[in-house]
């Protein structure tokens, strides 16, 4: 499903994303972990096509990352970070605005509206002003909006970020019931373990912009926290780069 | 062509949701008026001129609209991040910018209209009754809006090189300001400068169009707007934002 080789990405000199290269397959459900400035948000970007790889190959689902960006748009749903919406529309006119571009018909937006607000329990906000909503409920808004065209790839960067423990346990259930039963492949990014442990099927370290660790086996991480895991995959790729540099 | 008009609607929605918008609108048709009367006050001549110097007034008070109303258009997007959804959603750069352009575009349209209409209102006041004809004015209007296209695509373009919203509506006002200025020949000293480009408001009402001028305004609008598209994709290659 999704492809990317030697994937790089430069700002002003500096390699944000270091020859990244990695599969996800049909149904796999990826948790992209590192620390603040590891290259996570960069590569949901570039996966995402709003910013293009410096150099490297992709392709998802068979399009090409570099010159089918529109084909890649139609069938990937984004949540970028600090989910950004407009203040200004009610979230039904929101959803209807979204599904209308993403080229979907009236009965079908009308359809998805209905499930993706009744997954995401939004039904007593549908006509409200989403700039008077809460920080959980926009991250909920924006999980409906990701989902509403029903998209082979989600891609959901720190989908509980500044959220209460309340609205973490919501969305995270929200995304697990989503998943389930889907062979959708989700990526997303986070810092809390709880997300990680109930819906992730593979675990990605990321580090200065590189892949220090992937792993499938995220029951084993079960009694251990993200803090220790990735302090030992950090001390191991720091020590395999002083090799490198010798 | 539905995405274009999709994000063009949601647009002008916005806009008219914004309380800044109805005070550009206030705002215009009250410079209109000051600088019709201004004119008025200080010149000497026939009812038949009438038309002239109202367009001549919406020509220059046309930079409070089109500043306002374009400011917002990606300024407040990049400030706000929604660019991100805009810009990842199936709707090619191309389809982004022309949407928000016609907005913009649409909104000065109404507040010209708006003008237009308490022009007679003005007049009525006035006594005698001065006599005019309906279609000299018409006929500047036509030159008024196709100058409000090209200032929107420059108001635009602006708007796309910043990440705040007030140094576009500024460069904006100050750009039109004195581009109008210059081609109506109101600025001392620069009678001669682009006097090939010169708009005569007073031969356009009188049905004696130019077509350089009009062609000049309408091939800088699509030369901005190309440019205004290359911006939008650079975007994505130099920010990291």
């Amino acid at each position: 499903m999704i492809e990317i080789r030697q994937l790089s990405k430069i700002f002003s000199k500096r390699p944000v994303l270091n020859e990244i290269t990695f599969t996800a397959g049909q149904g796999e459900r990826v948790a992209l972990l590192g620390a603040n400035g590891a290259g996570k948000t960069t590569l949901l970007r570039v996966l995402a096509t709003y910013l293009p790889a410096s150099s490297g190959f992709g392709k998802i689902a068979g399009f090409d990352l570099f010159s089918d960006s529109l084909s890649i748009r139609a069938i990937t749903g984004y949540l970028p970070e600090g989910v950004p919406l407009y203040n200004d529309m009610r979230v039904a006119e929101y959803l209807k605005f979204r599904g209308r571009l993403r080229n979907m018909e009236g009965q079908l937006i009308r359809k998805r509206m209905h499930d993706v607000i009744a997954a995401c329990d939004l039904a007593s906000w549908r006509l409200s002003r989403i700039g008077s909503l809460s920080a959980g409920l926009r991250h909920r808004v924006g999980l409906a909006d990701a989902m509403l065209h029903e998209p082979r790839i989600l891609l959901l960067d720190d989908p509980i970020a500044d959220c209460d423990p309340y609205q973490t346990e919501k969305i995270t259930s929200i995304l697990a019931d989503a998943e389930e039963g889907t062979q959708r492949t989700l990526i997303f990014t986070t810092h809390s373990s709880e997300i990680v442990l109930s819906i992730a099927t593979r675990i990605i370290f990321m580090e200065r912009g590189q892949i220090i660790a992937d792993t499938h086996e995220v029951a084993s991480l079960k009694n251990k926290t993200l803090a220790t895991m990735f302090g030992k995959w950090k001390k191991e790729f720091e020590s395999s780069m002083e090799k490198s540099e010798k | 062509m539905r995405e274009i008009l999709l994000i063009c609607r949601k647009e002008c929605l916005s806009l008219l949701r914004s309380t800044l918008s109805w005070c550009a609108f206030a705002g215009f048709v009250a410079a209109t008026g000051a600088i019709f009367s201004t004119i008025l006050r200080d010149s000497v001549g026939t009812s038949e001129q009438l038309p002239a110097i109202l367009c001549t007034a919406l020509h220059l008070a046309v930079c409070i609209p089109v500043s306002m109303f374009t400011m917002n258009l990606f300024a407040g997007e990049r400030t706000s991040g929604t660019i991100e959804t805009l810009m990842t959603s199936p709707v090619n750069d191309s389809q982004i910018v022309l949407g928000k352009y016609i907005a913009a575009f649409i909104m000065t349209c109404i507040a010209i209209a708006a003008a237009y209409i308490v022009f007679p209102a003005y007049l009525a006041m006035a006594a005698p009754q001065p006599r005019y004809s309906g279609l000299s004015l018409a006929a500047g209007i036509v030159v008024v809006v196709i100058f409000a296209a090209m200032w929107t695509a420059v108001g635009t373009l602006l708007s796309l090189m910043s990440r705040h919203q007030a140094p576009p509506a500024i460069l904006t006002i100050i750009i039109t300001l004195t581009f109008s200025a210059l081609f109506t020949g109101n600025i001392i000293g620069f009678e001669s400068v682009l006097s090939a480009l010169r708009i005569d408001i007073a031969d356009f009402a009188r049905g004696n169009a130019d077509s350089r001028v009009i062609f000049f305004a309408v091939s800088t609008t699509v030369f901005l707007l190309f440019w205004a598209v290359r911006v939008l994709e650079s975007r994505r290659w130099i920010s990291s934002k």
